[in-house]
């Protein structure tokens, strides 16, 4: 136990990126503000006052680049700053947030911001910072958390309390921040990096998009945002620093490269779009593996074998589902549209494909699917380039709409969702894709700048498919490209894997994905034995049976495993309550895992409270920091059509 | 079912205890010997909130983490670590009525991995 104890000392102390608290100011102005954030938290209560003459920024305006630059008007808001610093090893990446909450205002606060990460974050750190004062957050069931904090509050010390929303939205609250004083909250997480094609990809999500959750539905998304000519002075700086890889670049930020340190462009620290961050790194099977006293836990990347480009392709039955809801409207539509375009021009004769739009409703070319002829392609292709965004996101109908339609005989069915993913109801689309799915495959393909890559990466893992994201400035043909090679080149399926001498159990996620062309996939379990090892992997592609062996040399050891490895248990054991009937014995097993890792889960949640400083009076007013509208989003067609 | 109603009565009377947030140090007298590792457990009829101690605050494991229980640890490789008495740890707790503590060190080193025994106190921390 001792020598647990201290191996996990060393984890937590050796996988933290180091990190600075920048103490530089940005301008605040306008005195008075309209405030006109509504309360949308579920259970907490929350007072949001529509005016708030009380409530006055203590700083002055200082002209400085955000003032200068940009003609809105800059609301001062709880949070100030957000400092990012990213480890990225191989495959492996460790972030560590901080985020500055102050008091601008004339009495005291309790802040909440709702802010996105990576779906698979395995959230293990948490510390609240008052000057110098670092106090570690403790994890707990979310409802005890949530009393905790709530009594701390009413108290009048100073706390903390995060929580999850969503698997890739997240709540803090800060309580009691008095006039003029800052608080710190530090949180450090753990994903796995997509890799394609021989590129590595980080993503770090700056926003949540405005979600809608149709009526019947529960679950709203307690974000709220920044109408058109007001803008947050919340700013962002971000370090990313990469072992290994060349050709480092970012397709949606303006950034600095330094070595191996990459940073953002001081020109460039809006949060209102995902950072997404690409390099070249040449892999094969790598085995990654941390070992404690209770065993030892390991991550392998699996590559699909170079022959699955030579399997002859069956005739398929495609179709493509076009999100035409308002925030689609815009940039949006017409990057999915033309993507669309491209992939009705790479149809073979033998398909049959069928065009499925969806906002309010949902409406199609064709009563089914139809043969692509040139003719018919020549309709489509004008079908898609008149289609126009506005409206609602009835997704659930959509996905009954395809799944539900008896498909061709003697054709593989390949459903593609073109979307943004702006939905609150997410899980229960997935729930009800599943329920419905047969043989079908699903794809993904995101469009857009902040994308719900949750709900995207979900119905791709659910429905045996595989997921492509496009961003607003990036070329649609390439997107496109990589989507078609998805679709038109059968998987490798049915995987098995002999382990050899590792002596491995518990391998997630549950069940194995396909393997697609140029896309491996990293599979994660607990082990006893010793390694290297032969390691075996059998399937099918097409009619073929497939065996490859791997040679995985133990490349790097890495403490996030554990954490990667119980976030990925998590994941399949939601996966596979998809479409079922919850099963108390498996959520209980999510609470009992997330517990004994100390991750932040559905039913977890980390609190601080600082019982030394108590602060005088109620706890004031609770203020919600709104987020800007995701870039390429419309304000107008989005937000003010949701409320 | 009149007994049961007057025990209920009787419950609903008796005034909730009312909670308070508090601070306990750990110290390690190490008796001079510099200590750059240490493990405690601490156990308490409180709930924990908190851990402080530093820059780096001491870490917990969180499979340990039983009610008031805890299993702290931490170390430092700074080149001229702390001696004699030392505070190893600051806990925030949320207790009702009276909190007993009891804290056992579990392991501690010197530089080199030299086992050391300090003697591991419990102070209140003074409040504002």
């Amino acid at each position: 136990m001792r020598r647990l104890l201290l191996a996990l000392v060393i984890v937590f102390a050796g996988c933290a990126p180091g990190t600075e608290m920048p103490t530089r100011e940005v301008g605040v102005a306008a005195p008075e503000q309209e405030w006109r954030h509504k309360p949308t938290l579920q259970d907490r209560e929350v007072i949001i006052i529509e005016a708030a003459p009380q409530l006055r920024p203590l700083d002055a305006p200082r002209g400085g680049s955000l003032v200068t630059q940009i003609e809105n008007k800059i609301v001062p808001l709880p949070l100030k700053h957000t400092d990012v610093k990213a480890q990225l090893s191989l495959y492996l990446s460790s972030v560590t947030l901080t985020q500055q909450y102050h008091n601008p205002y004339g009495s005291k606060i309790e802040a909440i911001y709702t802010f996105p990460l990576p779906d698979d974050a395995g959230v293990r750190d948490f510390i609240m910072q008052i000057g110098d004062r670092r106090i570690r957050g403790i994890v707990r069931e979310r409802e005890e958390a949530r009393r905790i904090y709530a009594e701390a509050r009413r108290q009048g010390h100073v706390a903390s309390l995060l929580t999850q929303d969503r698997p890739n939205i997240f709540t803090q609250a800060v309580a009691n921040i008095e006039p003029g004083k800052q608080i710190d909250v530090q949180i450090t997480y753990f994903h796995t990096l997509r890799y394609q094609d021989g590129i590595f990809e980080f993503v770090f999500p700056m926003v949540v998009g405005p979600r809608y959750t149709p009526p019947g539905f529960g679950g709203t998304v307690p974000v709220e945002y920044l109408p058109p000519g007001e803008i947050s002075a919340a700013d962002i700086a971000l370090e990313v620093t990469v072992d290994g890889g060349t050709e480092i670049l970012s397709p949606t930020h303006a950034i600095r490269v330094a070595g191996n340190k990459v940073t953002l462009s001081p020109n460039d620290r809006i949060p209102n779009r995902d950072f997404v961050l690409r390099y070249k790194l040449p892999m094969r099977a790598v085995l990654a593996t941390h070992r404690s006293e209770g065993g030892g836990y390991f991550t392998l990347m699996i590559q699909p074998p170079a022959t699955l480009v030579d399997v002859p392709r069956a005739p398929r039955e495609m179709i493509f589902v076009v999100d035409c809801s308002g925030s689609m409207s815009g940039q949006p539509i017409d990057v999915a549209k033309r993507a669309l375009v491209k992939c009705l021009h790479r149809l073979q004769p033998d398909d049959t494909f069928r065009v499925l739009r969806f906002s309010d409703h949902v409406s199609s070319m064709t009563e089914g699917a139809i043969a692509a002829t040139a003719e018919n392609v020549r309709r489509a292709i004008q079908y898609a380039e008149a289609l126009a965004a506005g409206g609602g996101t009835q997704m659930q109908e959509v996905v009954r709409v395809a799944l539900e339609t008896p498909a061709t005989p003697g054709r593989y069915r390949l459903v593609t969702f073109m979307t943004d993913g702006y939905i609150g109801n997410d899980r229960e689309v997935v729930a009800f894709a599943r329920e419905r799915l047969g043989s079908a495959r699903l794809f993904s393909f995101g469009v857009g700048s902040s994308v719900n890559r949750y709900l995207l990466e979900a119905l791709a893992r659910v429905g045996r498919g595989a997921s492509t994201f496009i961003t607003l400035d990036e070329s649609t043909e390439k997107a496109a490209d990589d989507l078609f090679r998805r679709l038109e080149n059968p998987a490798m399926t049915d995987l098995k894997i002999d382990w050899g001498t590792l002596g491995v159990a518990e391998v997630h996620p549950q069940p194995l994905p396909d393997l697609f062309v140029g896309r491996p996939i990293v599979v994660t379990g607990r082990f006893k034995g010793d390694g290297p090892s032969k390691i075996r992997v059998t399937g099918r592609a097409g009619d073929r049976p497939v065996e490859m062996e791997l040679n995985a040399e133990e490349a790097f050891h890495h403490t996030a495993l554990p954490t990667i490895w119980a976030r990925t248990k998590i994941a399949s054991l939601y996966d596979s309550m998809f479409g079922r009937t919850e099963s108390q014995e498996q959520l209980d097993e999510i609470r009992r895992v997330a517990l004994q890792f100390g991750i932040l889960s559905d039913y977890t949640a980390f609190v601080a409270v600082d019982s030394l400083s108590r602060t005088e009076g109620n706890f004031g007013t609770t203020v919600v920091q709104p987020a800007p509208v995701p870039a390429g989003v419309k304000y107008e067609t989005t937000v003010e059509k949701k409320k | 079912m009149k007994l049961l109603i007057l025990v209920l009565t009787a419950l609903a009377l008796v005034p909730e205890q009312e909670t308070r947030f508090v601070a306990i140090d750990l110290y390690a007298d190490t008796g001079g010997r510099p200590l750059v590792a240490w493990q405690i457990e601490l156990e308490c009829n409180a709930k924990i909130v908190g851990v402080e101690g530093g820059e780096k605050p001491p870490y917990y494991d969180p499979a340990a983490l039983q009610g008031g229980r805890i299993i702290l640890a931490s170390f430092t490789t700074e080149p001229n670590p702390p001696a004699g008495r030392v505070l190893v740890a600051r806990v925030h707790l949320q207790e009702t009525g009276k909190t007993d503590y009891t804290a056992k060190l579990m392991a501690a080193a010197s530089p080199g991995g030299a086992r050391i025994e300090p003697r591991i106190e419990i102070v209140r921390a003074g409040g504002k």
